[in-house]
């Protein structure tokens, strides 16, 4: 508009263009209100929502009247029970359908269930009755809620997940090229059982050809069994399907190598546990029963951060916490949900990763010191002693073990035969203790010597240093001072002392619990040493003690009606487990062939460990590498080794890749995730409340209970040519009919009665479990119209009446109408006492650890909790190889109170958090010039990640908090391609660092494999050396 | 925060926690920016929540119950729960505490006078509702709110807050958040009846609750039990840098906006 | 946007409703802008509405609890008395272009209604009604955020003294711009304006100061718990700093330039530019700054801090969205803000507008503006 000399009607052009750009910019950014107003002619700019003040919200589920309690179910609406897969606490919930479209609505608390409500209801209210509860009538609901936490909350959208496999898979190029092609699902039977040239590879052994019982897989060492021992069938852990996928696997195939994720979840705690409680074999655990106890100690766990039960944990901590009943301390490296500053009976003790061995033998160290131990019950030396005094079990504390290190019988107990005074083995070769200054029989005295040690003869003449468990208990907690264990473990002496008082003023109702952070380099003696506490306060078994908990009603075994654990052809199987574990070296044909040459046997050439149970985290890595022994096949069923174990990826994927090492690699699930991408098919699989199965509780719940699961929404997979959804159960099924395997098809399931009953179908087998649930002890009632109504199983009748025999069906359906079956609360306690017990001598000495050879130096384990610093599989020092200088900080990983390990698919969690920020001291950060906020690289001797530092003392100086659940490659990270079309691609999947890629390669063994727990060969997830630096 | 603020703020803190118990009657003034009539609703009820932070684990099962039961647009809320890390004065020892928030169901509520057109509204239950067919979207009534309890939904196009689940309760059920609360920690009721345990729980704790931003004068209807005081008001406190990176350090943005 | 508007109609009064001779460049700039902006202005508002064809429930279920609410009702009269001023004002200007050629005498002849006089009396009174309007329109979108106790920023009576004179900063600084852009170039313009710039930076300041002062002697003062509520936002505070050094630097460039010895030598003809100061050449830019400062406090005030959250530590996720909530939707204002003023400059003979005194032909008065009977107002953002 300025003026010119230009023509004016050029000017007035110009003004033309401009009032029009200014016009369309107008239009441009005004684009969405212009939009709106649009849409707003019809009432509404936005989605126009279903009623005016409640807008979207969903349609309750039925209604209940406040004065009379009458309850309205609501038409195409259904509550049923299943179970939630949203972690592995396996919570009974309840979920709400809709009918019309078959989707899940929302899910909460199943209110018969222990693992989600406060106090379950009797198993015998009426389901009418049960979802009244949860109502505000009377305000029950809120009284005593039944719950689902965030993660059971939002996983419904497993089901509809747009990563979710649907087809059967084949891959496509090189494995783990993320390529696939759908087949049908009798081609995928066909080519696994029978293989052949399926990728252009070459050739590749079928199942039909491994399952081969008769011949050795390697002649020079016959231990290592047959060949059929060449599939190895893993799995994450027991959804409830287990027990098929075992008959299948164990007793139909008969391979020895099974596997699952015990390993890399929590072995090093379940082993330092087992071996207190005397069950090395199971590695049984206990819980504390936080209601009634007065003092817990959280060491490396953390109740209502994660934890098995992660919600009855969280919930009944909250209680005591308001009630004022339990002070409480958390030790642990990082502050977490567990301490709340709302109330001020509880306390976060910061700790050193991998130290708390020391932080253990230095309380034990100074109850010893100072009498603060249950010592009337340590002294009972034997069961009759026990029962003399009301005692429900009794320890080996005062039982003798011999402790000359020449003598063949070091480290077993002194025993009657020992002394002559009985027969090896026999019933009345009992141990031997001194009471009275005299030596003695531990079942026929009621008390003994806590402290004893003396040299005796043996009636073979030898003279033997004999020593009480709690002596060299004793003696192994003063192998340093207070000083020096507080010095490693971080932890000040006085606080050390100060918990340590406190412990011991509690009695019998103190308590202490771990678990995950057990998972470190010592981490098996970590455990023991903390367990033993418990044992040290005598709590085992005692109302406010330590719980063992009520177990589960099993379908699955010789049911009172039909027989699953046996079926015509059953047969066991075989050999040395892929992990070495489970079977002495000393056994081997290796160890015999060396000693027979002369040679030194020890070190083996990689790790045996008697002791373990068959572990996954050797499995695969050992495989491999061919070492036992090479295999052929692996079928993996949910499991995610390479995302959850430590520094699995680095150590195996070149190996994976290779069809020459690994000739067929089948994965069954509901996901493409970082391990099962390297398949060579993919079985879909039902996904959560699509499922048939049966979970008990781990620990934590004090009564009798198992939960049930069924298809409680159609599962939306492809289907088989009979019509049966493509699933876990199908696969084996049709699997094992093609390879006419015993136990499965026609007469595979026998009954009471001895008639056979057919397993073709996945309700063949879960239905029967199920009867035999509802038949066990006083059989179950009858269901009724009226629970069937309410429990939302209409869809399962037409499958329980073509199944099961007349007079099962409405008990059975009583069953399902509740979700499963549960013991009632008031039968939890006898006196002060829990009904459910622990009767095993505990162990202050574990004789079968305090026996046992490290297999890297010939040298016998310790049969008593001992502190050591982290050490690599030579036995070296983690330090030592790693130095602090140049790995200054310790990496550890805690679970999310929000996410799990394959929970990123859902946008609700991810909405709230959406990535893991790292943990870091101001000083630490300070030192490395890193602030707040900023991106770092994190190295390790196996990987490096980038994440975002955040700052503050909420966590251990000199270590590096890790949330775990974030930095996935897979389940939807990068996409797949399909049949040639790519699935989406999802950026936000794969926010944030895994732990795991930090791992590393043990490069003390010869045998590949990730740093792994000396005893229980766990992976150690917790204190990696790192160092950090601030990125660009 | 010094001393002298921090105890301060904590008497306000009580004192008005204390009055906000009293004025159970609904009222109502003449006038610009106070309070229209109420209306709708069942006058024989006066809704409201107590919240015991000592049993909030901060699991966040609340937030997502309330988010799939109320069909919430991803990354809108109705209601929250911050986690936050607090030092002890005297020992200098690290906790958490988890404050869960949602609409307060205000006695004053300041987002009501503020609507141009009526259409957010107390009932007489004393449920704060917003009347989505009438609603023009202008976003006064979410400015108004000092809570930050409202948001305009994306979906709708028109304020949003929690409802205390009105739908659920008027068929006798509970709220989602209630109904799913892990810890045990949100108790709703009636609390013109005398043994609802909302009533029962005031009663027994009335010294300790306390409610947020009291000096307000908003008389919110939450209560708090377990309160720190210094977190009634907006706390003093280091946010948690949440800018989400991927696998090379790369900023991401935010998958779900606001 | 509203603020210039009501701020731009006072520059134009001393003319237009007054009849000062010397402030009749200013009131014709003024008047541009202030007509520009009314009609821009309820068009923004309406854009800030999430439901904005849902405008009429504004009227339907009218809520005089509401300071919205009254001005969805002073708004539109508001609206009338600008346009009704303007035509009154433009009225014989158009009369004499109606013979002129093509669409704009067409439009002239259209929208000049007739030939009768406009009465001097019936411009005054009308300019006295939209002034008042004005008024109208200051205490309500002032009242309108000074009620709201969520923000300590907004919840103090300073705010609306504040928000006006920074209106009148900007509608200034607009004057100046306008003054350079359309050629006319007054030198008695930039003068004015420069006063008025240096009274209301003046007026801003010594309100700023009382603010704070009483902010931060109150314990729960606005300022104290504004400032504490933002203690963390790196961007407000730049950008917060950014509008107090700019608004500084603005009253000392203004007050050097007014005591610029050139101008009170240049002497008699103050008419002619080549008279001035040198440096009034420059004054436009001064104008931008002040429209900048203007915008600023608004940004600051009104919207940055919305991104605060108030209850929790923290802040709602930053950054202006992109689209018609966010940085397009400034720039669709701005756009159609333009096409607005270029429309006048094109159809409009407003260089030649006086202030009635011809021979009115009073008919019903028809304004192609009153399509936007828009109502909607400010405080309201997505962003939130
Ligand atoms: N929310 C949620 N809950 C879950 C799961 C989940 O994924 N998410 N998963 C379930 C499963 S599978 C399991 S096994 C349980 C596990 O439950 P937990 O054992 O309770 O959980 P973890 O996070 O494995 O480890 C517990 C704590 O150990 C700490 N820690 C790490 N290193 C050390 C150390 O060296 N010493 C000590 N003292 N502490 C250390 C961690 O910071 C962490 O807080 O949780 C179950 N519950
Ligand atoms: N650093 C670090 N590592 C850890 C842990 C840690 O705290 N920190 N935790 C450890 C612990 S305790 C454990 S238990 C392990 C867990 O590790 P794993 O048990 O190996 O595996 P998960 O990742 O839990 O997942 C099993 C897989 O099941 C599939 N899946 C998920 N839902 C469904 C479904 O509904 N149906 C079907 N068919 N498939 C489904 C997904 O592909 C998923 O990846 O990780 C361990 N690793
Ligand atoms: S704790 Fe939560 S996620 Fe885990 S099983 Fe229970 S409800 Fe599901
Ligand atoms: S919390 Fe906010 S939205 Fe709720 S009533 Fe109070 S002011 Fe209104
Ligand atoms: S957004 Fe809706 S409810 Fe809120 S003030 Fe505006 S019109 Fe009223
Ligand atoms: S009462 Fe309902 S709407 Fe309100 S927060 Fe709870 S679940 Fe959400
Ligand atoms: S559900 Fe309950 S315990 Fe969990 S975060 Fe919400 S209020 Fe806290
Ligand atoms: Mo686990």
């Amino acid at each position: 508009m300025s003026k010119s000399a230009q023509d004016p009607s050029r000017r007035r052009f110009l003004k033309g263009a401009a009032v029009a750009g200014g016009a369309a910019t107008f239009a441009v950014g005004y684009a969405e209100p212009l939009a709106k107003m649009a849409k707003g002619i019809t009432g509404s700019a936005g989605e126009k929502p279903r009623h005016n003040i409640h807008g979207n919200s969903l349609t309750p589920e039925y209604r209940v009247d406040l004065d009379t309690g009458e309850l309205t179910l609501t038409p195409d609406q259904r509550v049923a029970f299943t179970i939630c897969y949203g972690c592995t606490t396996r919570c009974g919930v309840r979920v709400r359908v809709d009918d019309t479209r078959g989707e899940v609505l929302r899910v909460s608390g199943n209110p018969y269930h222990p693992l989600s409500a406060d106090d379950h209801l009797p198993m015998r209210t009426p389901v009418a009755d049960a979802l009244r509860s949860v109502s505000a009538y009377g305000e029950q609901g809120q009284l005593n809620r039944s719950t689902a936490c965030a993660r059971g909350n939002a996983m419904m959208s497993q089901i509809t997940n747009p990563f979710r496999v649907d087809h059967c898979l084949k891959r496509v190029g090189e494995r783990g090229s993320r390529e696939w092609q759908k087949i049908s699902f009798e081609q995928l039977i066909e080519e696994i059982c029978d293989g052949g040239d399926l990728f252009n590879e070459g050739h590749v052994d079928g199942l039909r050809d491994i399952r081969d019982h008769d011949t050795l897989i390697d002649p020079d060492n016959p231990e290592y069994g047959p060949k059929a021992n060449q599939l190895m069938v893993m799995e994450a852990t027991d959804y409830g399907r287990s027990d098929l996928l075992k008959r299948f696997t164990l007793n139909a195939f008969a391979t020895r190598n099974y596997g699952h994720h015990g390993a890399y979840c929590g072995l090093a705690f379940r082993m330092g546990s087992g071996a207190v409680m005397n069950n090395i074999v199971t590695n049984a655990h206990v819980k504390p029963d936080i209601q009634n106890a007065r003092f817990i100690m959280y060491i490396g766990c953390a109740p209502s951060q994660a934890g098995n039960p992660f919600k009855r944990q969280g919930r009944l901590i909250a209680q005591a916490r308001a009630a004022g009943t339990l002070e409480y301390v958390v030790v642990d490296p990082a502050l977490n949900a567990a301490t709340s500053h709302a109330a001020d009976n509880n306390r976060w003790v910061p700790i050193r990763p991998g130290t708390d061995s020391a932080f253990a033998m230095a309380i034990i160290q100074w109850l010893l010191d100072n009498q603060g131990y249950a010592s009337d019950f340590l002294a009972l030396p034997g069961k009759a002693a026990a029962d003399a005094a009301g005692e429900t079990t009794h320890s080996n504390a005062t039982h003798l073990v011999i402790d000359t290190f020449e003598h063949p019988r070091r480290g077993y107990f002194l025993r009657a035969s020992d002394l002559g005074l009985a027969e090896a083995g026999s019933d009345a070769d009992s141990p031997v203790v001194v009471a009275n200054g005299e030596l003695a029989l531990s079942e026929e005295v009621m008390t003994a010597e806590l402290f004893a040690e003396r040299a005796i003869e043996l009636a073979n003449g030898a003279t033997v240093t004999v020593k009480s468990s709690l002596t060299l208990l004793r003696e192994s907690a003063h192998e340093y001072d207070l000083d020096t264990y507080a010095e490693h473990c971080g932890i000040p002496k006085a606080t050390i002392i100060t918990l340590a008082r406190r412990y011991a003023s509690h009695g019998r109702k103190a308590a202490v619990n771990c678990h995950g952070g057990m998972m470190s380099g010592n981490g098996f003696y970590a455990a023991f040493s903390v367990q033993m506490l418990n044992l040290l306060a005598g709590n085992y078994n005692m109302k406010g003690g330590s719980a063992v908990g009520g177990g589960t009603y099993s379908g699955t075994g010789e049911g009172p009606r039909y027989d699953l654990a046996n079926f015509p052809g059953k047969r066991g199987p075989q050999g040395v487990f892929l992990s070495r574990s489970r079977f002495p070296y000393e056994k081997s044909s290796e160890y015999q062939r060396k000693v027979a040459a002369g040679e030194n046997p020890y070190p083996a050439r990689a790790p045996w460990r008697s002791l373990a149970p068959p572990t996954l985290t050797e499995h695969l890595p050992s495989a491999l590498n061919g070492y036992p022994y090479p295999i052929k096949a692996v079928i993996g069923c949910m499991a995610n080794p390479i995302y959850g174990q430590a520094g699995l990826k680095g150590v195996i994927v070149d190996k994976l890749k290779d069809p020459k090492r690994l000739g067929l690699f089948v994965a069954i699930d509901g996901f493409i995730n970082e391990t099962n991408r390297y398949a060579d098919y993919i079985v879909p699989d039902s996904v959560m409340y699509e499922v048939w199965g049966f979970t008990g509780a781990w620990k934590g719940t004090l009564g009798k209970l198992t939960t049930a699961c069924w298809p409680v929404v159609e599962p939306r997979q492809q289907k088989t040519a009979e019509g049966e959804p493509v699933s876990m159960d199908s696969f084996f099924i049709a699997v094992a009919k093609r390879l006419g395997l015993p136990g499965f098809g026609d007469n595979a399931i026998p009954d009471t009665d001895g008639n056979l009953h057919p397993l073709n179908r996945a309700e063949d087998y879960y239905l029967r479990a199920a009867a035999n649930i509802a038949f066990q002890e006083e059989p179950l009632p009858e269901a009724d119209d009226n629970d069937i109504a309410h429990g939302g199983i209409a869809p399962l009748l037409p499958k329980i009446a073509r199944t099961l025999k007349a007079d099962e069906r409405t008990r059975v359906a009583y069953l399902y109408a509740r979700g499963g079956r549960f013991e009632d609360a008031s039968e939890h306690f006898i006196g002060e006492k829990l009904k459910y017990q622990w009767t095993k001598t505990l162990c202050v000495y574990n004789e079968s650890v305090g026996t046992s050879i490290d297999t890297t130096n010939g040298l016998p384990n310790s049969g008593v909790p001992c502190h050591k610093l982290p050490q690599l599989a030579n036995k070296q020092p983690m330090r030592e190889v790693f130095s602090e200088q140049e790995w200054p900080l310790l990496a550890f990983s805690f679970k999310s109170n929000l996410m799990n390990s394959y929970a990123i698919g859902s946008e609700r969690l991810r909405m709230i958090k959406p990535y893991n920020p790292v943990q870091m001291h101001r000083q630490d950060a300070e030192r490395f010039g890193i602030q707040h906020g900023d991106t770092i690289r994190i190295e390790s001797p196996g990987g490096s990640v980038v994440g975002l530092a955040l700052v503050s003392e909420s966590v251990m100086l000199g270590t590096l908090g890790i949330e775990h659940g974030y930095g996935h490659r897979d389940l939807g990270a990068t996409p797949h391609v399909i049949d040639g079309e790519s699935q989406p691609d999802m950026p936000w999947m794969r926010a944030g660092i895994n732990i795991n890629d930090l791992g590393f390669k043990d490069p003390t063994r010869d045998v590949d494999g990730t740093w792994l727990e000396p005893i229980s060969g766990a992976s150690v997830r917790q204190g990696l050396p790192v160092k950090v630096s601030r990125e660009g | 925060m010094d001393a002298m603020r921090r105890s301060l703020l904590g008497q306000l803190a009580r004192l008005s926690a204390g009055a906000a118990l009293v004025p159970l009657s609904s009222f109502a003034q003449a006038g610009i920016n106070q309070q229209p009539a109420r209306r709708e609703g069942d006058p024989t009820k006066r809704y409201g929540m107590l919240i015991d932070l000592r049993q909030c684990i901060g699991c966040q099962a609340c937030t997502v119950s309330c988010h799939i039961e109320n069909a919430a647009p991803l990354g809108q809320f109705r209601t929250t729960v911050s986690q936050y890390e607090v030092e002890h004065q005297e020992s200098g020892e690290l906790a958490t505490f988890m404050l869960p928030r949602l609409c307060n169901h205000c006695e004053n509520p300041p987002c009501v006078p503020v609507c141009p057109v009526e259409a957010t509204y107390q009932q007489q239950d004393g449920i704060v509702v917003v009347d989505s067919d009438r609603c023009v979207g202008c976003a006064y009534c979410v400015n108004a709110c000092p809570y930050d309890a409202r948001f305009i939904n994306q979906r709708t196009q028109t304020a949003d807050k929690c409802t205390f689940c009105a739908h659920r309760l008027e068929a006798g059920l509970l709220p989602a958040c209630v109904e799913s609360c892990v810890g045990g920690a949100r108790v709703i009721g009636n609390m013109r009846d005398p043994q609802s345990q909302i009533s029962r729980m005031i009663n027994e704790h009335s010294d300790a609750l306390m409610v947020l931003q009291p000096e307000k004068n908003t008389l919110p209807q939450v209560f708090y039990l377990g309160m720190d005081e210094r977190f009634t008001t907006r706390p003093t406190a280091e946010p948690v840098a949440l800018e989400v990176l991927d696998p090379h350090g790369q900023e991401m943005g935010y998958e779900f906006h606001h | 946007m509203i603020a210039v508007s009501y701020a731009s109609l006072w520059l134009a009064a001393p003319a237009l409703v007054f009849g000062k001779k010397a402030w009749l460049p200013t009131a014709r700039l003024a008047l541009i802008a202030c007509v520009s902006t009314t009609l821009v202005a309820p068009v923004a508002l309406l854009a800030d509405l999430h439901q904005p064809l849902r405008f009429w429930h504004f009227y339907a279920y009218a809520n005089s609890h509401s300071w919205m609410s009254i001005g969805s009702v002073v708004l539109p009269l508001y609206l009338v008395s600008v346009l009704g001023l303007a035509w009154l004002a433009w009225r014989p200007a158009l009369q004499a272009k109606r013979n002129a050629s093509g669409l704009s005498g067409m439009l002239a002849n259209w929208l000049s209604l007739g030939s009768g006089a406009t009465p001097r009396a019936l411009v005054a009174v009308v300019g006295v009604a939209a002034l008042v309007l004005s008024s109208g329109i200051m205490l309500y979108t002032g009242a309108e955020l000074a009620i709201v106790k969520a923000r300590p920023l907004w919840h103090t009576v300073w705010l609306p003294p504040m928000l006006v004179t920074t209106g009148f900063i900007a509608a200034a600084g607009l004057v100046l711009v306008l003054n350079r852009v359309s050629g006319l170039g007054s030198p008695n313009t930039i003068r004015q304006m420069l006063y008025v710039l240096l009274v209301a930076c003046g007026l801003a300041g010594l309100v700023a100061i009382s603010w704070f002062l009483d902010g931060v002697n109150a314990h729960v003062g606005s300022v104290a718990a504004a400032l504490e509520s933002v203690r963390y936002s790196a961007s407000w505070h730049s950008t917060a700093l950014w509008g107090g050094v700019t608004g500084i630097a603005l009253f000392v460039a203004v007050v050097f330039l007014l005591t610029r010895p050139t101008l009170k030598q240049s002497g008699s003809n103050l008419a002619s530019t080549s008279h001035q100061p040198t440096l009034f050449a420059w004054a436009w830019l001064l104008g931008l700054v002040a429209i900048h400062m203007g915008w600023m406090f608004r940004w600051v005030v009104l919207m940055d801090v919305q991104h605060v959250a108030r209850n929790s530590a923290g802040f709602h996720h930053y950054g202006i969205p992109a689209g018609s909530s966010g940085m397009l939707g400034i720039v669709g204002t701005f756009g159609l803000w333009l096409a607005a003023i270029l429309l006048i400059e094109l159809f409009i003979p407003w260089r030649q507008a006086q202030q009635g005194g011809f021979v009115a032909t009073p008919t019903h008065a028809s304004q192609d503006a009153t399509t936007h009977p828009l109502t909607a107002k400010k405080g309201a953002s997505s962003h939130v």
